[in-house]
């Protein structure tokens, strides 16, 4: 305690507050953070790992174990109507919900960060992407991404393409808003003055200094654009049967609602649980990067 | 305050605009011809040539696309492939219904949204706080259509405490009309509710900090004309702004929600339009719906300007 105070006192610190050490403190000491981020590595874990970990073929149909209570020996979350094992069915589906939002979150930044940085520095494409917003945002998604599916079949990667191109309006906008700001900072024109190009301030200073904001961001789209594959297979517009998927296994259940509420209530709360823990580690990385939400452009 | 208006206007019918064009391209790259489709199973060239022409299929794209524009400004958006209905008769059946729903989604989310977010900011760090906190995240990650279905198996037909399924128009009962509506408006809202619950807070929690909300207290104001009156009033521009924002998301929520409580709505129209594409529906209804949402986004924009003042003054 002593000593401690002591070296605070002296005049050089032991160790110096860079941002990362700060943001590491600030997440370490954020108990729900922590706690997302663990569901979130074992979640992550067991989608990746489903082919080694799932106890059973997600497709084996048995019709000696039809609806088997949660708790049966061999079938941790029961069986479904086919006899299939919920639990190792909702791994799979994991990993797919998984895929599904990884991708649509890295379209909507493929898309969303170089319209946006362009909108933020430059007028003329700052009125076409905003034209190009309010199109995109005229379309329902659901209506969009039913339309999609429609012309070029259904599957996991259409639905991650719809999903994403929804979700580019959210980026670009938060981009073009940084953009706005960071440009109009001292140390950019100071840049400038030294000779920096549009190119090189839009690379070297703009884009570092709103990873924040897009990581943030991201924490944001990914459980959006997971309840959005769920939407979407659930209505049959998503990912394909015999490929188990969570939304998938719920529109299954409806029919069997009363014989086996479990087939109902597994994939579902599982999909809670893993918006759940992106949305509350958005919370936390929001308050450890000291990111505002902008909540208007 | 005009100019801004029209500059607004002028947005908006670009945006329509632009719709209009990608649904009609959009349309025209499904699969499957409409005219094979019409002329069911009798095949006959001569037979699919005739629907063609009448549908007006023959003619050169620009041509079909200022075709289809004219008559839709008439109020013509052509007859569904499937019933034989006009599409604006559908429409003028479906829209109702999804109005109705969304306004009701939009207040029963905005109260609840709005005071959840108040009764966290007001009780900082207490347990309000930290109840309304755990409820807005559950919101934001649980799927609609799964509360709906949990809704409808374990408290609609075992308890019958709500009708499941159908549709009753204000016209002939308000009770029975708000009786259908109601849960499905409550479970759409949740999300929106969600949304709303953290940015209200964070605006409460600014404006208890501000040295006006310290002037209202210094001049004796009681606690709920502080906190009503004027925190909560300052917080209602943002609220406004998510509404319009949340707009397109509650849009297709709704169609997903018409779909699994079976209400008569657009959405589920479009749904079934483009399973059986039914291109003259799918196309009447993003039409529509694109104009909905510009012309509630337009009167959104109306409505900061009553409700704060310097964005007048801003211009």
């Amino acid at each position: 305690m002593v000593a401690a105070a002591t070296a605070r006192v002296g005049s050089t610190p032991v160790k110096e507050a860079t941002p990362w050490r700060r943001f590491r403190r600030r997440m370490i000491r954020n108990r729900f953070g922590m706690g997302a981020l663990l569901v979130l590595f074992v979640l992550v874990l067991a989608g990746v790992l489903s082919p080694i970990v799932a106890p059973h073929p997600p497709g084996d149909a048995n019709f000696a174990t039809v609806f088997q209570r949660p708790g049966t020996v061999g079938y941790v979350l029961g069986t479904d109507n086919l006899g299939r094992d919920i639990l190792s069915r909702v791994l799979y589906g994991i990993r797919a919900s998984l895929e599904v939002g990884v991708l649509a979150v890295l379209i909507a930044f493929v898309v969303g960060v170089p319209a946006g940085l362009l909108a933020g520095a430059f007028r003329t494409a700052d009125v076409i992407a905003s034209r190009g917003t309010d199109l995109l945002l005229a379309f329902p998604f659901l209506i969009m991404a039913i339309g999609v599916a429609a012309i070029l079949g259904p599957s996991l990667m259409i639905a991650a393409v719809a999903i994403g191109i929804g979700a580019v309006p959210s980026i670009l906008r938060v981009m073009r808003v940084e953009t706005a700001r960071i440009i109009s900072l001292d140390y950019v024109t100071a840049a400038r003055a030294q000779g920096a190009g549009t190119l090189r301030i839009l690379s070297h200073y703009v884009l570092p200094n709103a990873a924040s904001s897009l990581i943030v961001r991201a924490t944001v789209i990914m459980p959006g654009a997971i309840l959005g594959e769920s939407t979407l297979s659930f209505l049959g517009l998503g990912i394909q049967p015999p490929m188990p998927s969570l939304g998938g296994m719920l529109a299954d259940a409806q029919q069997y609602a009363e014989q086996a509420p479990w087939m109902a209530v597994v994939p579902g709360a599982a999909i809670v649980l893993i918006c759940l823990s992106f949305n509350t580690l958005g919370d936390a990385l929001r308050d450890a990067l000291d990111v505002q939400v902008v909540s208007r452009d | 305050m005009l100019r801004r208006f029209l500059i607004k206007f002028g947005q908006g019918l670009l945006t329509v605009f632009l719709a209009s064009i990608v649904v009609f391209l959009a349309i025209r790259a499904l699969p499957g011809d409409p005219a094979e489709t019409m002329a069911g199973e009798d095949q006959n060239p001569a037979v699919i040539a005739a629907i063609r022409a009448k549908l007006g299929l023959d003619k050169p794209m620009p041509e079909q696309y200022l075709l289809y524009m004219w008559h839709a400004l008439h109020g013509d958006f052509g007859t569904s492939i499937s019933s034989r209905v006009p599409v604006s008769t559908l429409l003028g059946q479906t829209l109702p219904v999804t109005l109705q729903l969304t306004v009701l989604t939009m207040v029963c989310g905005g109260i609840v949204g709005m005071l959840m977010g108040s009764v966290g900011a007001y009780w900082r760090g207490q347990w309000p706080e930290w109840l309304s906190s755990v409820l807005s995240l559950v919101g934001l990650s649980v799927p609609h259509f799964w509360l709906a279905m949990l809704a409808i198996i374990y408290v609609g037909t075992t308890m019958h405490l709500f009708p499941v399924s159908g549709y009753t128009p204000l016209r002939e009962s308000l009770g029975a009309n708000i009786g259908h509506l109601i849960v499905p408006a409550l479970i759409l809202g949740s999300a929106l509710a969600a949304v709303l619950m953290r940015q209200t807070r964070a605006n409460m929690l600014d404006a208890f900090g501000a040295e006006y909300i310290l002037a209202v207290r210094a001049k004796g104001a009681s606690e709920s004309r502080v906190v009503i009156g004027h925190a909560l009033r300052n917080s209602l521009v943002v609220a406004v702004t998510i509404l319009g924002l949340e707009l397109g998301g509650l849009l297709s929520g709704a169609a997903v929600i018409e779909q699994i409580f079976g209400l008569p709505g657009i959405g589920r129209l479009a749904i079934n339009a483009v399973f059986s594409r039914d291109y003259p529906v799918v196309q009447g209804v993003v039409l529509v719906v694109a104009v909905s949402y510009v012309a509630i986004s337009l009167l959104i924009d109306v409505l900061y300007t009553v409700l704060d003042p310097r964005i007048r003054v801003g211009g």
